[in-house]
């Protein structure tokens, strides 16, 4: 079973940030059409080369 | 003889009613006309905009509408001056049928502690999925990294919808006050780690996310190659993001990126399913080992990062802070 590599030592394998808004602030910034113009998230890789192939 | 009047019948109706429905709608620009030519001397068209049908047909309107069977009467009293020579002229020909675009995806019922993120990365809004978690704080929520963290830059206005449904929120819109992501992805983007959990605040009423709407188990440091049931929001096309979609499928290595440690199964939710929860098995009832990470252009396979020990790690630490 393959593992994780692990992080180089020393280096704290966490990152975290406490957000300083307050809900009131972030809940009155998502109106309707904020949310409904929200760009969706993605990560697409260019196509691989000749090895690529679905993997089903 | 029964038969064929009801099918004649039939499609005068269809044919008919269309041809109202569209005139009526859109207003037709000149009655039907025999084509100019030769070339199909029995065949008449109509040039409609077809732009206001949809308005038009408001659901009292489809109510009230005359049975087509009407025009097709009348039809038959402008008399049949039809030659019976022109009848069954020609070879036999078919066209074939189309079932329409279907997605390997499967449409799905909100699920109470899977829904959307929209959070704002520099000057931009966007949208994610996420699942909460059980977890110390009772307050946990699983994403991508790259829905919490951007080259080093953390989301801002970032809310959790749970069972979002069509603009709906049944639970409420729970707000982040902490993120984290391993520093992998942080500092160099690492496909490998991205995953991230967002600590929510309590609501109003200060109940705590997981007492409102459940939490997933979590499992880590799993033997590869299992089945999963992937779920998300996909909003890019052919999705519109209103609603819930899984995959289900056995996850293979990603040949491509090997050093990835990433795995894949076949799927075509786009954009918007990120960071959406993989379950162990088949359902939402499962303990959640992986998120909905990356794709390849043209390639129906969504791949997911390996929960092992960094990601654990992350996971312990937004648990119960």
């Amino acid at each position: 079973m393959r593992q994780s590599p692990k992080p180089e030592p020393g280096e704290d394998p966490v990152s975290h940030i406490d957000l300083s808004q307050s809900p009131e602030e972030v809940l009155e910034y998502w109106t309707e059409e904020r949310m409904a113009e929200a760009k969706p998230r993605e990560i697409q890789l260019p196509k691989p080369g000749p090895r690529q192939e679905d993997q089903d | 003889m029964t038969r064929t009047r009801s099918l004649a019948s039939g499609l005068l109706t269809f044919s008919a009613a269309a041809v109202l429905a569209l005139t009526s709608a859109g207003g037709a620009s000149a009655a039907p006309a025999p084509s100019e030519g030769n070339a199909n001397p029995s065949v008449a068209s109509v040039t409609v905009d077809a732009g206001g049908a949809a308005d038009y047909w408001t659901p009292e309107r489809m109510q009230s509408a005359v049975p087509g069977d009407t025009l097709a009467g009348k039809a038959l009293e402008r008399g049949n001056r039809s030659s019976p020579l022109l009848v069954q002229k020609g070879k036999p020909a078919t066209t074939k049928g189309t079932k329409g675009k279907s997605t390997i995806a499967q449409s799905e019922n909100p699920v109470s502690h899977i829904g959307k993120v929209f959070f704002t990365m520099g000057t931009t809004n966007y949208v994610c999925s996420g699942n909460a978690l059980n977890s110390g704080n009772h307050s946990t929520v699983a994403t991508a990294g790259h829905c919490v963290n951007e080259s080093g830059a953390y989301a801002t206005n970032f809310v959790f919808v749970p069972a979002y449904d069509n603009g709906a929120a049944p639970y409420g819109k729970w707000t982040a006050k902490a993120l984290y992501a391993p520093t992998q992805w942080v500092s160099s983007g690492d496909m490998t780690y991205d995953t991230g959990f967002a600590v929510v605040n309590p609501d109003s009423k200060g109940r705590l996310l997981t007492d409102v709407v459940g939490g997933s188990g979590t499992a880590f440091n799993q033997a590869r190659g299992q089945s999963y049931t992937a779920y998300g929001y996909p909003q890019a096309a052919p999705f519109d993001g209103t609603s819930l979609w899984s995959c289900n499928g056995v996850a293979k290595d990603d040949t491509n990126n090997p050093q990835f440690g990433t795995q894949g199964i076949r799927c075509d939710m786009t954009g918007g399913s990120s960071g959406g929860p993989w379950f162990l098995g088949v359902g939402s009832d499962g303990v959640q080992n992986s998120i909905n990470s990356y794709g390849y252009n043209g390639s129906a396979v969504m791949y997911g990062p390996y929960w092992g020990a960094v990601i654990q790690a992350t996971y312990n630490n937004a648990a119960v802070s």
